[in-house]
């Protein structure tokens, strides 16, 4: 149904915009106009800057650059599922580790080129998240975390065992040089690309569909489960199409690490610290946002790899102090607090501190 | 033929059954109430109707169609919105998003009918629905509930928690609700309130349609004066 044209004052209160509602919703009220498009703008400004930066930067900073990359994408599905939809999945890893090996398998096995495989390591992803989102996406609260945590536990377990196939803990090597490599190796400049792209796609996913009719029932389920029923949304449809949609992205990213990497063990890509930064990246950035698990994953993995660099042995201990220090200070998220406080214009970080303690 | 049509309705929880035999009709364009002291199987029959529980034997006709067993959502599809009890609302959301999801299922994003009903919503639009007082959010879930463009609007215990200022304010806009092709169902506690706004009304006890008849007719009523309104016998 199209917006019928009004008089008076009711039509003066509708064409009132809320920052708020544009931040979150904007397509599915307003039409796109060059006054509100500058997130667009911006984002693909940065993603010609970073294709620019290439040029000028060291290998180390390069292959830096592209872990950044690879965290702005698994931050970006995370909350799709985790900030979006309020479903916080702990077995993100799973699907990564899914991607991983399905690119594995079938480039080393039966010597399938990466551009053939990688499509089919994201249907494996999606199919994964569909299979195990049905049950699961039942479950609300700490019952949802376990459970997925216990998935991606049991998905390592069963690519352990299947060594026939996987090579199970022994690891499996992607053939990359020669006449044995079905696609040729990317280098360092290749896979700095491929991220980069990977991260700007995500980015520009999360943020199409927050903008989307789709985007609000996601935010309805996260705020009222059975409202959101009660309006007519199918909030089981909802939950899996965010958990799938997550789970490919996720996917995506492992089936490039798995390449990037060559050879890797389960216990490489099933990692379950790869979930816990996700969490913690879109926690610490702003959940339900696209600008925040952006920022998280930028600032964190950037830190990270700074402390790693500059602390030495103490680089971790100091990284966790520092995420216990933001999640004190900012609870809602650094770019939400910024967003807020820009609004209001109240900077105060200890009465920031004191509203979210109620 | 009614709107409604609800015929020697059974339903419960498990075991236990709760609805004995009820039936109710809703006419178009019409404010209906449904009055019964608490626990008296008011709320299970909105249950019922919208498709939450199970219902054991009888029927329920919307405009003709047998409804029983349909899912949730295409009983919004079928014209029935449902304000449930408490209000419900997405707390962390504006009033406006508020209301575009109660036209999400519909697709309809124009505010003006609900803004002309509560202009107050209209001045509030960019606001937290947490942050507004009961009787703004209760007009914001009716007005969620219209949202979905329906042929009867739910309400349940539309008083409750509010100011008896701040209730008739709203139940006064419930005729013209109804008027404007929108029937009524007054889910109520408050039999007074209930009894004042609707033009014919059931009164449940126990699970079962006691009385029924024009409202006016209710609200004169020395049993009923007796029993709820808390008048003393002489």
């Amino acid at each position: 149904m199209t917006q019928k044209p009004s008089a008076g004052p009711v039509a003066e209160v509708l064409q009132g915009r809320s920052r708020s509602t544009q931040a979150m919703f904007g397509d599915w009220i307003r039409s796109r106009t060059p006054a509100n498009s500058w997130p667009v703008v911006a984002g693909f400004a940065v993603f010609a800057a970073m294709l620019g930066l290439q040029q000028l930067i060291v290998p180390g900073t390069q292959r830096l650059l592209t872990s950044v990359f690879l965290f702005v994408a698994l931050a970006q599905a995370w909350n799709i599922i985790g900030g979006y939809t309020g479903y916080a999945s702990f077995g993100q890893v799973a699907f990564f580790g899914l991607g991983a090996y399905t690119v594995a398998v079938l480039m080393n096995n039966y010597h399938v080129s990466f551009w053939v495989a990688l499509p089919v390591a994201v249907v494996v992803g999606v199919l994964f998240a569909v299979v195990i989102g049905v049950p699961l996406l039942r479950l609300r609260g700490h019952y949802f975390a376990i459970a997925t945590l216990g998935a991606a536990e049991g998905a390592r377990e069963v690519i352990n065992n299947m060594t026939s196939v996987t090579g199970g803990g022994g690891g499996i090597t992607i053939p990359t040089f020669g006449s044995e490599a079905p696609t040729p190796y990317f280098g360092k400049p290749g896979f700095y690309l491929a991220f980069l792209v990977l991260a700007a796609v995500s980015v520009a996913v999360a943020a199409l569909i927050a903008r989307s009719r789709f985007g609000y029932a996601m935010v309805a389920v996260h705020e009222d489960e059975d409202a959101a029923g009660a309006v007519g949304i199918n909030t089981t449809v909802v939950k899996v199409i965010a958990f799938a949609v997550s789970a490919a992205i996720v996917a995506c990213a492992g089936a490039f690490y798995a390449f990037q990497q060559i050879e890797f063990y389960p216990t490489d890509v099933f990692d379950a610290s790869f979930t816990v930064l996700m969490v913690i990246m879109v926690v610490i950035g702003g959940s339900g946002s696209v600008v925040g698990p952006l920022a998280g994953a930028v600032g964190l993995e950037l830190l990270s790899q700074f402390l790693r660099v500059n602390l030495g042995s103490f680089n971790q201990l100091i990284f966790g102090a520092i995420i216990v220090l933001v999640v004190v200070f900012f609870p809602q998220g650094v770019v939400i607090y910024l967003r807020d406080a820009w609004r209001t214009r109240q900077f105060s970080i200890l009465d920031n501190v004191r509203r979210y303690r109620l | 033929m009614s709107l409604l049509e609800v015929r020697n309705l059974n339903a419960g929880y498990g075991r236990i059954q709760v609805l004995w035999d009820v039936s109710i009709d809703v006419e178009p364009n019409q404010v209906v109430a449904l009055v019964g002291a608490n626990g008296a199987g008011k709320t299970t029959l909105l249950r019922a109707l919208t498709g939450m529980i199970r219902i054991r034997s009888g029927s329920i006709h919307f405009q003709g169609h047998e409804m029983a067993g349909s899912a949730i959502e295409s009983i919004v599809d079928l014209g029935i919105a449902h304000v449930p009890e408490g209000r419900r609302l997405f707390m962390g959301l504006t009033v406006r998003e508020n209301l575009l999801l109660g036209g999400w299922r519909k697709n309809n994003r124009d505010l003006t009918r609900v803004i002309e009903l509560f202009p107050a919503l209209g001045e509030r639009l960019n606001q937290t629905a947490s942050t507004m007082s009961g009787g703004e959010q209760q007009m914001c879930a009716i007005g969620r509930g219209l949202m979905s463009m329906p042929t009867l609007l739910l309400i349940d215990e539309l008083s409750l928690g509010l100011a008896p200022k701040t209730v008739d304010e709203i139940v006064a806009r419930l005729p013209q609700i109804a008027a404007s092709g929108t029937a009524v169902l007054l889910v109520e506690q408050d039999i007074d309130i209930a009894l004042s706004v609707s033009e014919r009304a059931y009164v449940v006890e126990t699970g079962r349609i006691t009385r029924s008849g024009p409202s006016r007719e209710l609200l004169t009523d020395r049993s009923i004066q007796e029993a709820y309104l808390g008048l003393s016998p002489g």
